[in-house]
């Protein structure tokens, strides 16, 4: 994936945490403070009865699954930008070449095989 | 019937209502209540007719066409049969002959009209409001549009299909007036002008208005105690889900963190070990279906041509022992398969022949590797870059092993033989050198440690590291190749047109590992022989002379002006010329200088390293060549030298003492 993407994917689930992080605060209150006031306002606000009904259960289990899976899912964009790097990578050129051979140096070595394990002598 | 009845009942209405009833509503009591219908039943049916209006149906409360209207055409037909008297058929009714009938019967009548007049306009009134009867005045005029249909269907089957759709309208129609019946009941206790408006004027009649009631059941606020409760509830059931979903948090957060935690040493590792210098690339792990990481350790990118071995291996994460393992992707199917201990390492032996006994000892064993010890000491860290140090090893030596057998399978009239697959024995005169495959074990690590050195352990890892090396050489020579001719190389067949000249006519592809070591042995061997030769026919036979060796002129070592490549190749070139001494065909000039009488320069070569050839040149003292010949056979060689030296160089010394 491109760095674009990555980004706009980071973005996005970034995007998605937060929201359900805000979601999951809205509909988690027990809605103590609309308990003190009126038992009959409580009826005429949708909001709140959302929030104690089956509908805001279900919401906040949704919200939590999504938090996870965003977390999920930040961590496999780690994943990936990581073997991104590792597979990417490649030797430098200067740095990382073999240190030159000393041609003379083998040869000379060459020779002195020869004549160690043939034993002649050139 | 009820095409009959309404049409009857329409005709009535057309003459003014004088005959309303085509028959007795009456009739349907006593119809399923007698056993029989009397044959009497005629006469009654004359008076019958006029009767039902005047005085019978004072007694119906509901009303009788209805119940013509909803009766099954089945128990209708018998009814009107039954009305006309026996012997009548229903196919017989005609409407003109029932318009006959009931002219006659218009006298009795218009009396009885005026006997009952309120009857008869009650009769009217219901007529008029009576639903059943004004529907079929649509379906009469549906019927010629029918009238095409008939000719496909029989007349009594369209009949019966008009008569269940009426049917069903008027039943449709009553339950509907029934329900508003009812409702309009039930409303009028309450709201009376409401209810009046959409009641019949039958049941205005028969039921008194707010006679039908119900209660009203209030909505009732809940109590401040059921409130508490229903919260309760709810928050209960809110707490629930909210431990539920802390505990779906926390548990993932673990398992997250033990995850990111074996990543993390995984990946940290993964940077410490792996350098840009290996291939990594994405694998799929067998056994497991995850995406994994590969690493190759085969040689061959290097040039290597040997498919035995993949040579990848999956890089896998051991969390027990919290480090990087690499598992060759060939031993997961090996294991699978059975075979296992895949290490086997090359290890070459010296035996030299024992003279008077014709048998050999061993003098000479090729040093272990390192790798192959254990090594307890070594850090984590070692531990992995071990590792795969230890898989290229063993494929290289796998390698090695194939190419050696591969090259031994032509050498057998030299002394080459393949004892069996992990054994290639080589004889030569005087010693014999093995090269065998050994599995990696421990008893075969403890008793090479434990031995004592020989005098030729050093010489046998000499030959192996030569051995190595040339291998390495047939890599580069491969891999230049693959660089200079990108699309020739595939095919092992082609030729390659840049041959290096001191390899003479052999293919860059052609094995050569253990020719040239061979070569050298042999020709060190077969110098030997010669310096014995010469020394026996001719040193030890002209007085003064001595042999030299003499360097070869004809080695062109010299990298010529060849194309200017990049600097891998030329790298690679360098790299393959330094071994051009080892790899070139043994030569050995040995120049014999007779006093007085020229020189004879003897060349020692190989056509094919383990062969020789020994060329003569006899040059006398005038500078005149007089014989440039060669021969493979020693045998043949002797008696030459000794007819050179007998003819011309003994003569010669002899005519030149004479001379002097």
């Amino acid at each position: 994936m491109s760095n674009r993407g990555l980004l706009e994917q980071l973005e996005r689930t970034t995007e998605t945490l937060s929201h359900s992080l805000s979601n999951l605060i809205k509909y988690s209150s027990v809605a103590k403070e609309r308990d003190d006031e009126d038992d009959g306002e409580q009826h005429e606000l949708p909001e709140s009865t959302a929030k104690n009904s089956t509908s805001g259960l279900m919401m906040v289990n949704a919200q939590t699954g999504q938090l996870i899976k965003g977390i999920q899912d930040l961590l496999v964009m780690t994943r990936s930008i990581r073997e991104k790097w590792l597979l990417t990578q490649i030797p430098d050129e200067g740095v990382d070449s073999q240190p030159e051979l000393d041609y003379e140096k083998c040869s000379q070595l060459l020779k002195q095989w020869t004549q160690e394990v043939v034993g002649s002598e050139e | 019937m009820a095409g009959e009845g309404p049409r009857a009942n329409g005709f009535g209405s057309d003459n003014m209502y004088k005959k309303p009833l085509a028959i007795d509503p009456n009739l349907i009591r006593p119809a399923p209540s007698s056993a029989s219908p009397s044959a009497d039943s005629d006469n009654e049916h004359k008076s019958e007719q006029n009767q039902p209006s005047t005085g019978m149906a004072q007694p119906l409360v509901n009303n009788p066409y209805e119940i013509f209207g909803n009766m099954p055409l089945d128990q209708l037909i018998p009814l009107i049969l039954q009305s006309r008297g026996t012997g009548t058929k229903f196919a017989d009714l005609t409407e003109e002959s029932l318009m006959e009938e009931i002219i006659k019967d218009d006298v009795p009548l218009s009396q009885a009209q005026r006997d009952a007049d309120g009857d008869l306009d009650m009769d009217v009134s219901q007529f008029a409001n009576e639903p059943g009867q004004q529907t079929p005045e649509p379906q009469q005029i549906e019927g010629p549009a029918r009238a095409d249909e008939d000719a496909a269907l029989s007349q009594e089957k369209f009949r019966q299909l008009k008569a269940s759709t009426v049917q069903s309208l008027n039943l449709a129609v009553n339950e509907s007036s029934l329900a508003l019946e009812f409702v309009s009941l039930l409303l009028s206790s309450v709201r009376p002008s409401a209810a009046n408006a959409s009641m019949s004027p039958f049941l205005k009649k028969t039921v008194p208005q707010a006679s039908l009631n119900a209660e009203k059941i209030p909505f009732q606020t809940p109590s401040s105690a059921e409130v508490l409760d229903r919260s309760l509830i709810a928050k209960g059931w809110k707490q629930r889900s909210l431990e539920e979903s802390r505990t779906l948090l926390k548990d993932s957060y673990q398992a997250l963190e033990k995850s990111l935690k074996k990543e993390h040493s995984y990946w940290s590792k993964v940077s410490h070990n792996i350098s840009k210098k290996d291939v990594v690339f994405r694998i799929k792990d067998r056994e497991t279906g995850e995406k994994s990481l590969g690493i190759k350790y085969g040689y061959e990118d290097s040039g290597s041509t040997y498919t035995q071995e993949r040579g990848i291996a999956v890089l896998k994460h051991n969390s027990k022992l919290d480090r990087l393992e690499l598992v060759p992707a060939d031993r997961q199917q090996a294991n699978a398969l059975g075979k296992d201990n895949n290490e086997k390492f090359v290890r070459v032996r010296i035996f030299t022949k024992i003279e008077e006994e014709d048998d050999y000892i061993l003098t000479g064993e090729s040093r272990l590797d390192e790798l192959l010890i254990p090594n307890q000491a070594a850090g984590e860290e070692f531990d992995f870059r071990r590792q795969i140090s230890r898989l290229k090893f063993f494929i290289f030596e796998k390698d090695l092993m194939y190419q050696l057998k591969r090259e031994s399978e032509n050498l057998i009239s030299y002394g080459v033989s393949i004892e069996n697959e992990n054994k290639i024995t080589i004889e030569f005169s005087t010693e014999k050198l093995e090269l065998e495959t050994m599995p990696v074990n421990d008893d075969v690590i403890m008793n090479h440690q434990q031995d004592a050195p020989k005098t030729d352990d050093r010489k046998a890892t000499l030959v192996l590291i030569m051995l190595r090396m040339l291998l390495v050489v047939i890599y580069k020579k491969q891999l230049r190749k693959k660089l200079l001719c990108p699309q020739t190389s595939m095919g092992a067949s082609v030729k390659s047109p840049k041959t290096h000249k001191a390899v003479g006519k052999l293919q860059d592809n052609e094995v050569l590992l253990l020719r040239p070591i061979i070569g050298k042995f042999k020709h060190e061997s077969y110098v030997n022989l010669l310096k014995k030769i010469i020394k026996g026919f001719v040193l030890d036979v002209v007085e003064d002379s001595s042999v030299r060796k003499v360097s070869g002129s004809s080695h062109p070592v010299t990298i010529k002006n060849e194309a200017v490549y990049d600097n891998h190749i030329a790298k690679l070139d360098k790299e393959i010329h330094l071994f051009d001494k080892i790899l070139e065909m043994p030569r050995s000039d040995l120049l014999v200088e007779l006093p007085k009488s020229g020189t004879i320069l003897f060349v020692l070569q190989s056509s094919n390293y383990c062969n020789a050839t020994t060329g003569v040149k006899y040059t006398n003292g005038e500078g005149e060549i007089l014989f440039d010949t060669s021969f493979s056979n020693f045998k043949e060689l002797e008696d030459f030298l000794h007819f050179i030296v007998s003819e011309y160089v003994a003569g010669g010394q002899e005519n030149g003492v004479k001379d002097e």
